[in-house]
C-alpha cells in the first residue's frame, strides 16, 4: 500500500486543529511530533515546525501569536501598538504577545510572527547602513 | 488663524506620523535559512515569496547577500546564491524585496564592460544609467513585429553572399572549438563601425577566459568599436547563476536600443556553456535531470531568450535586435541535444567545419549546411545582383571536387566549373578583423562569376580582387559610394567593373611561354 507522503505543513495543520481543540491532549500530540521529527532526522527544524503550527492556529481561528524581544522592558501601551499593528497588517482577529527582554539587543526590539519580522534594533539599523553603502 | 495650534503638538504629531511611517515600514516578511551549500540558499518561510523573486540574505558578518528564488516547494524554497555562499550560514535571515532581478540600461552602458548584474568591471566608475529594466521580459508579440528586410552586413563575403542576416534575424553560429566562431562575431562587430551602421554591439561573454574578453577589449578599442559596444562578461570562476543571468542581462540592455528606434546586434558566446551552467543549478536545487542531465526545460531557457530579438513594426519605432548566438559542438555533431535545439530556435545557421579551417580555408564555413531563412530579403540589391547563383556555383564545384585530380582528362565544361569553383573558394577566404564593403564584395564577385578573372591563377584571385577594389576605390569614388549604399549596379557600372577587371586580370595572368626557335640543321 503507497504511503502518504507526510509534509510539514500537513503535520502543522493537524497539531494546530488538536491544540485549539479543548478536548484533545495536548501533550499526546506534541509527542507524537516530537517522534515524528526525530524518526525522520529533523529534530533540527523543531523551530520551523513551531512557526508552521502557529501558522496554522491563525489561519483556523484568527488567533496570531508573535514574539516579542526587546531591550528593555516594553510599556503596555507599546505592546498594544504592536498588538493593534500586528493585527491590522495580518489580518488577525487576536494578537497574543509573548515578550522577553534581551538586554544585548542595546536599543530597540524585535517582533517576531510566522510571517513576518519587525526588526528596529541598533544592529538592524546598522546592517541596513552597510548595504546601503555597498549599493553605491 | 486656528488657536488651537501649538509648535509642540505639531511637532509630536509629526514625529508620531514618522514613526507609525518606520513601523510599518519595518514589518517585513521573512524566512531562514535552513541549509545553504554549493551555491543554493533553501529557506524556510516566505510564503508570499514569488518566483525570481530577490531576496536579502543577512550574513554572518553584518551584510547582505542577494539570491533569486528558482524553486517554490510545499515546505522550502530554494534561492540562488548571486555571490559566494561563505558568509552565508543556516539560520540567517532572509527577506523579500519584492522585486526580480534588474540591470541599468541604456546609452550609459555602451562603452563598458559590466557583469549581469550591471556593475562595471572595466575600473572607469560607476555608470549613472537613468533606467532599470528587468533582466527576464516577454517577447514582443506578434502583431508588433515586422518582417526582417534590412541587412545586417558582417563584411564577411561568404556570409553576406550566400547567407545574409537581417536585422531582427537569430542566426546560429556553430562550430567545434577553434574554428573561428568568435571570430566571425567580433568581424561583424568590427564592421557595423567600418559601415558606419549606427549598430550597437552587446557582446556577452558565457564562462568565456577572462584573458580572452580582455585580449577582445583591446581588438574592440584599437579598432574604434569599443565606443559602440556593451560587454557583459562572464568568467568560469563566476557562480553558475551569473553565467545564467548573463544573457538575459545583455538582452536587456539591447532591447533597450531596440525599443528605441534604434538597432543593435547580440551575441551570445556561447550557449553551451550556458545551458550547462543551468543543468548546474538545477541539478543543486534537485530538479529531476532529463536527457544529458540537462533540466526539462533547457529549451525553454533559450527559446525565450532568442525570441527576444525581434523587429519592430513603424508602429513602435521600427527599431531591432538581431542575435548571434553561438554554440560549441564537440566533434562536429550538431545532432547533440543542445546543438538541435537551439538550430530548431534560430532563422538559419553558421556552420563551421574543422576540416576546412585545417585546409586553410577561413572563415571556415560549410556553404552547404550553412543556411539563413530570412534569405534574399535580408540582402542589399547590389550584393543580390552579384549573389545569385554563387551557393549553386559552389555546390556544383562542390560535387565535382573528386575530380580535380584528373582535370587532364575531364570535358571543357566540366574544367571550367571545377576551375571557377577553384577561384571563388579562394576569394571566399578571408582574413579577420578585416570586414569587406558592399562595393569590395561586388567589385570582388562580378568578375570571378563572369569568368574574367579565369585567366588570373586560383591562388592569386584574393590579391587580383584586392587591386581591382583599390582601383574602383581610386577612381570611381561615385560607383563606390553607390555600391555601399547598397543600390544594384546599373549596365554601365557593370562595363566599367568589367573593364578595370580584365586589366587587373591581364596584370596577373600568367605570362605565355614563347615557343622554341628551332635550331638550324647541321
Amino acid at each position: 500500500m503507497a504511503r502518504a507522503k507526510l509534509s510539514r505543513r500537513i503535520i502543522a495543520q493537524t497539531i494546530a486543529a488538536k491544540l485549539l481543540d479543548d478536548s484533545a491532549e495536548r501533550g499526546h500530540w506534541l509527542m507524537m511530533a516530537a517522534a515524528y521529527l526525530v524518526e525522520t532526522k529533523q529534530a533540527d527544524r523543531a523551530e520551523q515546525l513551531v512557526l508552521d503550527i502557529a501558522r496554522e492556529i491563525q489561519v483556523q481561528s484568527g488567533t496570531l501569536l508573535a514574539r516579542v524581544i526587546s531591550a528593555h522592558e516594553l510599556t503596555t501601551e507599546l505592546q498594544d501598538a504592536i498588538a493593534a499593528l500586528l493585527a491590522q497588517k495580518t489580518g488577525a482577529s487576536e494578537v497574543r504577545i509573548d515578550a522577553t527582554v534581551d538586554a544585548a539587543l542595546l536599543t530597540g526590539y524585535v517582533v517576531r510572527t510566522p510571517d513576518y519580522e519587525m526588526n528596529t534594533t541598533a544592529q538592524q539599523r546598522l546592517r541596513q547602513l552597510r548595504s546601503l553603502e555597498a549599493s553605491r | 488663524m486656528s488657536t488651537d495650534l501649538s509648535v509642540a503638538e505639531l511637532s509630536k504629531e509629526l514625529q508620531a506620523a514618522i514613526e507609525a511611517l518606520r513601523t510599518s515600514e519595518g514589518l517585513q516578511a521573512t524566512g531562514v535559512v535552513t541549509r545553504v551549500g554549493d551555491g543554493i540558499a533553501w529557506i524556510y518561510g516566505l510564503s508570499e515569496a514569488g518566483f525570481n523573486e530577490v531576496v536579502t540574505i543577512e550574513t554572518k558578518d553584518g551584510s547582505t547577500v542577494e539570491a533569486f528564488i528558482l524553486n517554490l516547494m510545499e515546505d522550502e524554497i530554494g534561492a540562488v546564491l548571486l555571490s559566494g555562499d561563505a558568509t552565508v550560514v543556516a539560520g540567517a535571515n532572509v527577506r523579500l524585496t519584492g522585486k526580480v532581478l534588474e540591470v541599468p540600461v541604456g546609452p550609459e552602458m555602451v562603452g563598458r564592460v559590466v557583469d549581469p548584474l550591471g556593475r562595471p568591471l572595466d575600473g572607469l566608475g560607476p555608470i549613472n544609467a537613468k533606467e532599470i529594466s528587468p533582466i527576464e521580459r516577454p517577447a514582443p508579440g506578434v502583431m508588433a513585429r515586422k518582417s526582417v528586410h534590412e541587412p545586417v552586413m558582417t563584411g564577411i563575403m561568404a556570409i553576406d553572399t550566400m547567407i545574409p542576416i537581417g536585422r531582427g534575424q537569430r542566426e546560429l553560429i556553430i562550430g567545434d572549438r577553434q574554428t573561428g566562431k568568435t571570430a566571425i562575431a567580433i568581424d561583424t562587430m568590427i564592421n557595423q563601425k567600418r559601415q558606419n551602421t549606427g549598430i550597437i554591439n552587446v557582446y556577452v561573454a558565457i564562462g568565456q577566459k577572462l584573458s580572452k574578453v580582455a585580449a577582445l577589449v583591446e581588438r574592440l578599442k584599437r579598432e574604434g568599436v569599443m565606443d559602440q559596444t556593451i560587454i557583459v562578461a562572464t568568467s568560469p570562476a563566476d557562480p553558475a547563476p551569473l553565467l545564467y543571468l548573463a544573457p538575459y542581462a545583455g538582452c536587456a540592455m539591447g532591447e533597450w536600443f531596440r525599443d528605441n528606434k534604434q538597432h543593435a546586434l547580440i551575441i551570445y558566446d556561447d550557449l553551451s556553456k550556458h545551458a550547462v551552467a543551468y543543468r548546474q543549478m538545477s541539478l543543486l536545487l534537485r530538479r529531476p535531470p532529463g536527457r544529458e542531465a540537462y533540466p526539462g526545460d533547457v529549451f525553454y531557457i533559450h527559446s525565450r531568450l532568442l525570441e527576444r530579438a525581434a523587429k519592430l513594426n513603424d508602429e513602435l519605432g521600427g527599431g531591432s535586435l538581431t542575435a548571434l548566438p553561438i554554440i560549441e559542438t564537440q566533434a562536429g555533431d550538431i545532432s547533440a541535444y543542445i546543438p538541435t535545439n537551439v538550430i530548431s530556435i534560430t532563422d538559419g545557421q553558421i556552420f563551421l567545419e574543422t576540416s576546412l579551417f585545417y585546409q586553410g580555408i577561413r572563415p571556415a564555413i560549410s556553404v552547404g549546411l550553412s543556411v539563413s531563412r530570412v534569405g534574399g530579403s535580408a540582402q542589399t540589391k547590389a550584393i543580390k545582383s552579384v549573389a545569385g547563383t554563387l551557393k549553386l556555383s559552389l555546390a556544383q564545384f562542390r560535387e565535382l571536387a573528386s575530380f580535380a585530380q584528373f582535370s587532364s582528362d575531364l570535358d571543357p565544361e566540366t574544367k571550367q566549373q571545377i576551375e571557377r569553383g577553384q577561384r571563388l573558394t579562394e576569394l571566399f577566404k578571408q582574413r579577420q578583423y578585416t570586414p569587406l564593403s558592399i562595393a569590395e564584395q561586388v567589385v570582388s564577385i562580378l568578375p570571378t562569376v563572369n569568368g574574367v578573372f579565369d585567366v588570373v591563377p586560383a591562388e592569386k584571385v584574393h590579391d587580383a580582387a584586392t587591386d581591382l577594389s583599390a582601383v574602383i576605390a581610386k577612381n570611381y569614388k561615385k560607383l563606390e559610394t553607390k555600391l555601399n549604399h547598397g543600390t544594384k549596379p546599373e549596365d554601365e557600372d557593370i562595363k566599367t567593373i568589367m573593364d578595370e577587371a580584365k586589366k587587373v586580370a591581364r596584370s596577373f595572368a600568367p605570362a605565355k611561354k614563347p615557343k622554341q626557335e628551332e635550331q638550324p640543321k647541321a
